[in-house]
């Protein structure tokens, strides 16, 4: 229950992205309030059936709002008047008769032969959450930023709260990846390094120039392996219309979301969510969920941008190099 | 060295047990022709481990013996942990010819300073600066790569205009153009180098230039301890300097196995180019996976045991 209710958020969060861009549908809100926890977002369907395209008038709905369908509860007209049910079906209509797809996002870009959105390409971040997730001021080195995070809360256990002040206040030393280890998901996606995606009909293979990390997405409906840890953790993937959705758990519990010292146990639980929204742009939008540090799950938001440099590439950042380098010039021997 | 849980060396095994693909015939004579991508390129997709194990190199000098006193110990302990297991299925004949072709002689054509320095390097293999990159999770190079080297899988993936080599070994993964675009600009050093590739019928012919300088091109199985670099069968010990030029060749020889060729190219280190030629990919059983093989992150205590450098206390961009 607690699973559906966060979905419930996260959708209803995500929905609203869509109206600041376009007007809202005034059926919308109606829906996402009554019929959405189980007939999905945008009327895709989930514990009940898909309601687009929407094959009935709002005659024939109005009565099975009323009287109840099969699994489906009667609805009073305190929770939903008649007249908010045709704007719910004018809704569906809107969604039923726009592309599928460019639904979301009135984009319609080139697709790959299964019909996915390609995105195929070098992308990166324009942000500074590589330094900090939250909004924060600029330092020496470390340009300012808005913050990355809905709310711009993360949502610690006190615990965990205090923790992360003591990863900050060390995190010259303590930060991981000053030690040249793989960031880890999602913090890999916004350090400041191209990478790219590489988009087969089975896979989305993720390359970084950051330490030639990889990630394997695998889409072909198959499930995370027997528990394991790793530094990168499993991701499988699967397409919701033109959103790819990568979900990655098997976490180690060593890795930062940030230089900042924000964090995360082993039982991080990683929802990506990638849906291109121009020929140049993906939105990338992450949801983080951990039971052990966090009191709900939480979200980041920021937009991948293209990298259209001539002849741009994947480049080496081997950090491992740089460390050798440090041990070499300081004699060999710091022991 | 290297960070892996049991049920990785499960797996692996496992692998290893159950592929039936050593016995492939070595001689095919017609030329074999591969599938097609649907856009019509040999489709060179799959999961592959890697070839059967063989030497390199005939060795320079012929008559060094590995001492008999000393350091035993931990061949004797491992040997007992690999008790033959009398129910185990049989082992392939072992290959004794070596990878090089060329020179016909099987030796690795160095200029006479370099045979100095490659003993140097292996007598020095307790000094981080010339310890094996491979043991400090450097990137493999070429034609390293694609040697029988431990804990080392692939994966290939292609596109139109595209190949993309994935290796378990260090997460390392390449990108091959095959639109005939240029090397990147001379100032730019890669560990895996830059890779241009084009077809020649069905075979995938790569061009790799822009190595750095502190890779080894080669190297794999284990060199006996203590062996100089001209006893080696192994290359260990043979290095490379910027000017490294590796060009590869990709045929199938059957539908489970790729032929793999390179020729090693570096006027400041070698008298001339030389070629290696062996069965380098064999397709992996249905179901393999790449692992995350996390090398540098677990990498610590073994460095510190092996030339008594602390990397633990050297961070990026410390103050």
């Amino acid at each position: 229950m607690v699973f559906r209710l966060f979905f419930a958020v996260l959708v209803g969060f995500f929905a609203g992205v869509g109206a600041t861009a376009a007007q809202e549908h005034p059926g919308l809100e109606s829906y996402r309030q009554v019929c959405q926890l189980c007939h999905g977002e945008r009327g895709r369907g989930d514990i009940a059936p898909a309601l687009v395209p929407l094959g009935f008038d709002a005659e024939y709905v109005l009565a099975v709002v009323r009287e109840g369908y099969g699994q489906m509860p009667p609805i009073s007209q305190r929770e939903l008047s008649d007249d908010n049910v045709r704007q719910v079906v004018g809704y569906l209509e809107s969604l039923s008769s726009s592309a599928a797809g460019s639904a979301q996002t009135g984009y319609d870009g080139p697709r790959t032969p299964e019909g996915q959105p390609d995105l195929n390409g070098i992308w990166q971040v324009l942000n500074s959450a590589a330094w900090d997730i939250r909004a924060h001021n600029a330092q020496d080195g470390v340009p300012a930023g808005l913050g990355v995070i809905q709310d711009n809360i993360i949502p610690y256990q006190p615990w965990a709260s205090t923790q992360q002040q003591e990863n900050y206040a060390n995190r010259f030393t303590a930060d991981p990846v000053r030690r040249c280890f793989l960031p880890g998901v999602p913090r890999i996606t916004y350090m400041p390094f191209p990478f790219r995606i590489f988009q087969t009909a089975d896979h989305v293979v993720m390359t970084y120039e950051f330490a030639h990390a990889v990630r394997i997405i695998y889409t072909d409906g198959s499930d995370h392996p027997l528990p394991n840890d790793f530094w990168m953790g499993d991701s499988r993937g699967h397409w919701e219309d033109d959103t790819l959705v990568v979900d990655t758990t098997h976490f180690n519990g060593e890795t930062w979301f940030d230089a900042a010292g924000n964090f995360h146990s082993n039982e991080l639980h990683v929802v990506e969510r990638y849906t291109p929204i121009s020929s140049y742009h993906i939105e990338y939008e992450v949801t983080i969920e951990d039971p052990e540090v966090f009191t709900r799950p939480w979200t980041m938001r920021m937009p991948l941008y293209r990298r259209i440099d001539e002849g741009v590439q994947l480049l080496d950042y081997d950090c491992v190099d740089f460390i050798l380098e440090s041990a070499n010039r300081s004699g060999g021997g710091v022991q | 060295m290297i960070r892996i849980g049991l049920s990785r060396l499960a797996t692996t095994s496992l692998v290893f047990l159950t592929c039936p693909l050593w016995v492939s015939a070595q001689e095919s004579t017609a030329e074999f022709d591969p599938p097609r991508t649907e856009w019509g390129d040999p489709d060179f997709r799959g999961h592959y481990l890697p070839g059967q194990y063989r030497p390199l190199e005939i060795a320079a000098d012929e008559n060094w013996q590995p001492s008999t006193e000393g350091s035993g110990g931990n061949n004797a302990a491992f040997s007992r942990f690999f008790e033959p297991d009398p129910d185990a299925p049989p082992r392939p004949a072992r290959l004794t010819a070596p990878m090089i072709i060329d020179p016909p002689d099987g030796k690795v054509p160095f200029q006479p300073w370099a045979v100095e320095q490659r003993n140097e390097i292996m007598v020095r293999q307790d000094e981080l600066e010339h310890l094996d990159p491979r043991v400090k999770c450097l990137p493999s190079a070429l034609p390293r790569a694609h040697l029988p080297v431990g804990y080392n899988t692939y994966q290939i993936l292609q596109l139109p205009g595209y190949i993309v080599m994935l290796y378990e070994w260090n997460h390392l993964y390449r990108y091959i153009p095959l639109d005939g675009s240029p090397h990147v600009s001379p100032d730019i050093r890669l560990g895996m180098g830059d890779s241009r590739g084009r077809w020649e019928g069905n075979t995938l012919v790569v061009d790799v230039t822009n190595f750095t300088d502190n890779t080894w091109p080669v190297g794999h199985g284990a060199p006996p301890e203590g062996a100089p670099g001209s006893a080696l069968t192994t290359g260990h010990g043979v290095f490379h300097s910027g000017d490294l030029h590796v060009i590869e060749r990709f045929t199938f020889v059957d539908a489970n196995t790729i032929s793999y060729r390179a020729t090693i190219e570096d006027p400041n280190v070698f008298t001339q180019p030389w070629t290696i030629e062996f069965d380098a990919l064999q397709r992996a059983p249905d179901g393999h996976m790449l692992f995350e093989y996390a090398c540098h992150e677990g990498n610590g205590r073994g460095i510190s045991l092996m030339t008594g450098t602390d990397l633990e206390t050297i961070r990026l961009g410390e103050r």
